[in-house]
């Protein structure tokens, strides 16, 4: 114990010695370790221990699909759920949740919105979420009638009762009915995103059981299996349900002909969606960045252990164990190890909020980071591995010198110097390769995200201002009601000034609502193994595609006079006038959704647009319904500016809305071009960070370059001192320096691109039209790396061609 | 052929100078073998690095072949040292990870020639010491005599007018040292001008002329023998003289 104690005084003696090396060891292993902290704190709050969720790994969400409608991953049915929920032996619990808004008008102030979620009663045991005050909901508070009571978020009551505990049993007017609040939840459990508020789902019973609701998914499901139960097995479960619901429909039933069934993912892995893959390659982006930085603290090491060759070879002479002068340098690199471990925690602190800024909102909103266990293992393997990379070559190199063959040439062995930058160089050209791979990646993902800014969207979104408004079922109970709200709203929009037109639809592009069903055409008869016609429906105001710039093909648009009671109609666009009319003009047409709906004549066709993706493939169509005719609860509003910036259009629009109904407050604000920026965000937090990390990993590889070629001039100063008295020009000198350098590089360079062609398949996926040997990224990373490369040999290389022959041959 | 006027090189020591080369005047004339001897310290090295356009911090005249080397920038001087010199050197100073042949090539790499005349240029200087059998081994696993012989080819091999050797077979034993001055002796007797720097009288016995230095002041020459009065006072003298009238060399 004692000469761990005097090794250790002997190490911190030797590192306050070299405040250079300490300090640019401690800094290098900071970043790196800080980096991988902030990336694995979010995956760990995303992926495995998200917060608010215990034991997240047996949490499942229910999913359904419709394989022949390119449907793969959607919303339940209440007689999915019905079914789910009577798998005992498979589920401890399972929940439906539908994402509500609520207009909350406390006592003499302005309505706001609440945003919050109707659920069933068993949701918070399925997230094991306990109330903070109160309690939650009971079995019999969830009917219909009686879901007037309501759970509050910790967020809400902290900020807009200030905390008060007297809460409980205070009653709120929500969508201007009165709710009693009975729980506060824990400040951890804030499901689904950011939830202020929740209260009963209160479905009739008789839905659940209601065969005709079941291809009506509007319910997201979530169920905890029973301890000892897999996610396959509760998968195998619902799919024992489906074919079970097949059989009893019947031969040729529309379950069968449309590929439905049910299935169970795991709960993160749904939250994660598209970012979960994103993220792991982030991971292993920032990894390598620490691997590079590994690379270089024993780099450094390396050449420390050079000057300290005599004094090593002395002390093995003088009997010193060969398991001590190990133990001493992996001392040195465990001190830095803890220094890059401390000062990495407080940028990683610093980082978080940044990553969280520049995630997409589906993953920021559910997150809340904390320090736990998860992330302190984390950062201890992550120690541990530094102290064993940055040790581990400098302590091989100590215990292999020829110590006695040191001692007899007076501290300068050229054999072991030659073995050290020979290791040196390989750990160089591997921080180049590691370096070139992220650069590659990071270049093909800007030019996929340079791509897919480049496609059109199918509208014109500058200029439009848009937000929801949501009616409150109990003053809007008719479709008179809401069809008469809308036809006014829309008439206080068009007549405001700055506004050149203004619509109204249940959902705009890139706003993530809206929905799609199928529908029967008039005199087509449905194949037996067909599911049918299916698009997506979007119910809109006459003057919409006007307001978003959506060209009409043929026909017309809807007009003031498409009422509630006239003839129904309908328009579509081109991508479903193309497949389900391929051969004749569906203008004239008649679809509707099913025996009992009444027929809607097709009375136009106009172009399509994109519904919130812009890179995705747009096979799906759109079927329109006018607004007056199918008047949602929920709709959104959209204006279009006549020259002035959209924003400074909210006001107006709040007014606008007002002046029908003053209890309505407007929601989701946002301008369509933030829209659809908003739906880049995912592919721009990729592309930012790995181009940050790619950044660091080139500035950390060109320091380790910079080291080596610097201690190869020192080692070659006899050589080059003889290259010049035999004739060398010091431009031979510089071009044998930097030609060293471009050596290095151009192995590093080769072994980077075969690294990127061998992650191929993981990048591929995540490229859009860009192919992994897209030569400009190719050309632009090779000459960035080649820069950095000269740039970093250039000073050695200066210094190498500013010898002065005599004075070097003389030190000889 | 070479004409140094008045030729002055210090160091500076903590607040002051130390002067290793005083007003050196000496010519050298074609086809000479020059013994430049002295005790250390003397300033033998100091005057063959200046000779070599080694060194360039130098005051005075330095006249090659009719050039005023002092007025010449450092990239013109080190074109004349390629063109017309050659360096042998007491600890050889080949180049460890070279072969015996690459060794030899080096100073040839240097200049615009061919590959392929390169390669005849190697081949004869080989054959010419002897040394074509050894031509694909490393200096390590030669002897010092045959490295110094590997090191006179490489300083020869471009033809200088100019052969400096500082210390020649200060390494070697004296077998070895006898086969290196001999073969001094036949490249001076071929037509190439040499300096050497030794301790030895033995060697210095093949050349045709002597100079003796001591404390940077050249005190001896066989050619001229009033130099040794004029400077032994000079050298025994206590005032320090500034070389004020010198030019400038940078």
């Amino acid at each position: 114990m004692e000469t761990i104690f005097q090794d250790l005084r002997y190490t911190l003696r030797q590192l306050f010695k070299s405040p250079g090396f300490t300090a640019t060891a401690i800094l290098t292993l900071a970043l790196g370790i800080g980096a991988n902290v902030a990336v694995f704190s979010v995956i760990n709050a995303s992926l495995l221990n998200p917060s608010g969720v215990p034991h997240p790994d047996r949490v499942v969400a229910l999913r359904a699909k419709y394989a022949m409608a390119d449907l793969g991953n959607i919303n339940m049915s209440p007689p999915d759920f019905a079914d789910a929920a009577a798998g005992k032996n498979v589920f401890t619990s399972v929940a439906v949740m539908k994402k509500s808004a609520f207009n909350y008008s406390a006592s003499g102030s302005t309505p706001e919105r609440l945003s919050g979620a109707s659920v069933s009663w068993q949701w918070f045991d399925v997230f094991w979420a306990r109330p903070q005050l109160g309690r939650v909901f009971r079995s019999e508070e969830d009917q219909p009638g009686s879901n007037h009571e309501v759970v509050l978020s910790y967020a809400a009551w902290k900020r807009r009762f200030g905390g008060d505990p007297g809460v409980i049993g205070r009653t709120l007017l929500l969508n201007e009915e009165s709710y009693q609040v009975v729980g506060v939840m824990g400040p951890e459990f804030n499901w689904p995103n950011q939830a202020e508020l929740w209260v009963p789902l209160g479905l009739p019973a008789a839905s659940y059981s209601d065969n005709q609701l079941r291809h009506n998914e509007y319910l997201f499901c979530v169920a905890r299996l029973r301890p000892g139960v897999t996610n396959d097995q509760a998968s195998a479960y619902l799919a024992l349900r489906t074919s079970q619901q097949i059989a009893a429909e019947g031969q040729n039933s529309y379950s069968q002909a449309a590929g439905w069934g049910m299935f169970s993912m795991p709960l993160v892995d749904f939250v994660a969606g598209d970012l979960r893959k994103p993220l792991f390659l982030l991971l292993a982006a920032v990894m390598s960045v620490l691997l590079i930085a590994c690379a270089n603290i024993a780099g450094l090491q390396l050449a420390r252990a050079s000057g300290k060759q005599r004094e090593v070879s002395i002390q093995i002479a003088l009997g010193v164990s060969r398991s001590r002068l190990i133990r001493s340098a992996l001392l040195e690199s465990l001190v830095l190890a803890c220094a890059g471990v401390g000062l990495g925690l407080v940028i990683a602190q610093t980082t978080i909020p940044l990553l969280l800024l520049l995630a997409p909102a589906s993953l920021s909103r559910n997150l809340a980071i904390h320090v736990g266990w998860p992330i302190l293992g984390f950062v201890v393997i992550v120690g541990a591995a530094c102290v064993f990379f940055c040790g581990v070559a400098p302590a091989w190199q100590m215990t292999h010198s020829r110590w006695f063959q040191t001692l007899q040439e007076g501290g300068r062995s050229e054999t072991s110097s030659r073995g050290r930058q020979r290791l040196r160089s390989a750990l160089v050209v591997t921080e180049i390769a590691v370096a070139m791979l992220l650069l590659v990646g990071a270049g093909l993902l800007v030019r996929s995200l340079q791509q897919v800014q480049q496609l059109e969207t199918g509208f014109n979104p500058r200029g439009l201002m848009s937000a929801a408004v949501s009616l409150p079922p109990s003053i809007y109970k008719t479709d008179e009601q809401r069809a008469a709200f809308f036809t006014s709203a829309e008439e206080q929009l068009k007549n405001l000034s700055g506004v050149r037109s203004g619509a109204i639809a249940d959902a705009l592009p890139f706003d993530n609502n809206g929905g799609s069903a199928s529908f029967s055409i008039k005199g087509q008869t449905v194949a037996p193994d067909s599911p049918g016609p299916h698009g997506n429906i979007r119910v809109i105001s006459p003057d919409y595609f006007a307001t978003l710039s959506i060209s009409l093909v043929r026909g017309r648009v809807f007009s003031p006079q498409d009422r509630l009671k006239t003839d129904r109609v309908a328009i579509v666009d081109e991508t479903l006038a193309r497949r389900y009319w391929p051969n004749e003009d569906p203008l004239g047409q008649h679809i509707n959704f099913g025996d009992r709906t009444p027929w809607m004549e097709i009375v136009g066709v106009v172009k399509h647009a994109k519904t919130s993706s812009l890179e995705a493939d747009n096979t799906e169509g759109y079927y329109y319904l006018p607004i007056a005719q199918s008047p949602p609860g929920m709709a959104s509003l959209v204006v279009r500016s006549s020259g002035a910036d959209p924003e400074s259009l909210v006001s107006s629009m709040s007014r606008a809305v007002g002046a029908v109904d003053a209890s309505l407050p407007l929601y989701d604000l946002k301008t369509m071009e933030q829209r659809v920026d908003e739906s880049l965000t995912g592919r721009r937090f990729l592309v930012l960070l790995l181009s940050a990390f790619a950044g660091l990993a080139l500035l950390l590889a060109a320091v380790g370059l910079y080291g080596v070629i610097s201690y190869s001039v020192r080692m070659r100063t006899r050589e080059l001192g003889i290259r010049m008295a035999l004739g060398a020009q010091r431009t031979d000198v510089m071009g044998l320096i930097l030609g060293k350098g471009m050596q290095l590089a151009a192995t590093g360079l080769v072994l980077g691109l075969a690294g990127t062609l061998a992650a191929g398949k993981i990048l591929s996926s995540l490229l859009y039209q860009t192919s992994l040997l897209n030569p400009l990224t190719l050309l632009t990373t090779i000459s960035l790396l080649t820069a950095t490369v000269l740039l970093a040999c250039y000073v050695p290389a200066r210094r190498a061609a500013a010898l002065e022959p005599m004075r070097t041959l003389r030190e000889e | 052929m070479i004409q140094l006027k008045n030729i002055d090189r210090s160091y500076k020591a903590g607040a002051g100078q130390t002067w290793v080369l005083r007003r050196v005047n000496l010519e050298i004339r074609p086809g000479e073998f020059i013994t430049v001897m002295g005790p250390s310290g003397a300033g033998k090295s100091s005057l063959l690095n200046v000779l070599a356009f080694l060194d360039d911090q130098w005051l005075g005249e330095y006249w090659f072949r009719e050039q005023a080397a002092h007025t010449m920038k450092r990239k013109e001087r080190a074109e004349l040292a390629k063109k017309n010199i050659g360096m042998v050197f007491q600890s050889y100073h080949l180049l460890d990870d070279l072969t015996v042949q690459e060794n030899i090539d080096l100073p040839l790499s240097y200049k615009d020639i061919p590959r392929s005349e390169r390669q005849s240029l190697v081949a004869d200087t080989l054959d010419r010491f002897r040394i074509v059998a050894k031509k694909d081994l490393y200096p390590s696993q030669l002897s010092g005599g045959q490295q110094q012989l590997v090191g006179v080819a490489r300083a020869v091999i471009h033809k200088p007018a100019l052969l400096l050797a500082d210390e020649p077979t200060g390494n070697l034993h004296s077998d070895q040292a006898r086969e290196i001055m001999e073969l001094f002796r036949e490249l001076n007797q071929q037509g190439t001008t040499i300096v050497q720097v030794t301790h030895s009288e033995a060697n210095a016995a093949y050349g045709t002329r002597t100079i003796q230095m001591r404390d940077g002041w050249l005190v001896g020459d066989t050619a001229n023998p009033n130099i040794g009065a004029a400077n032994s006072a000079a050298t025994n003298s206590t005032v320090t003289t500034e070389p004020s009238d010198a030019a400038v060399n940078r």
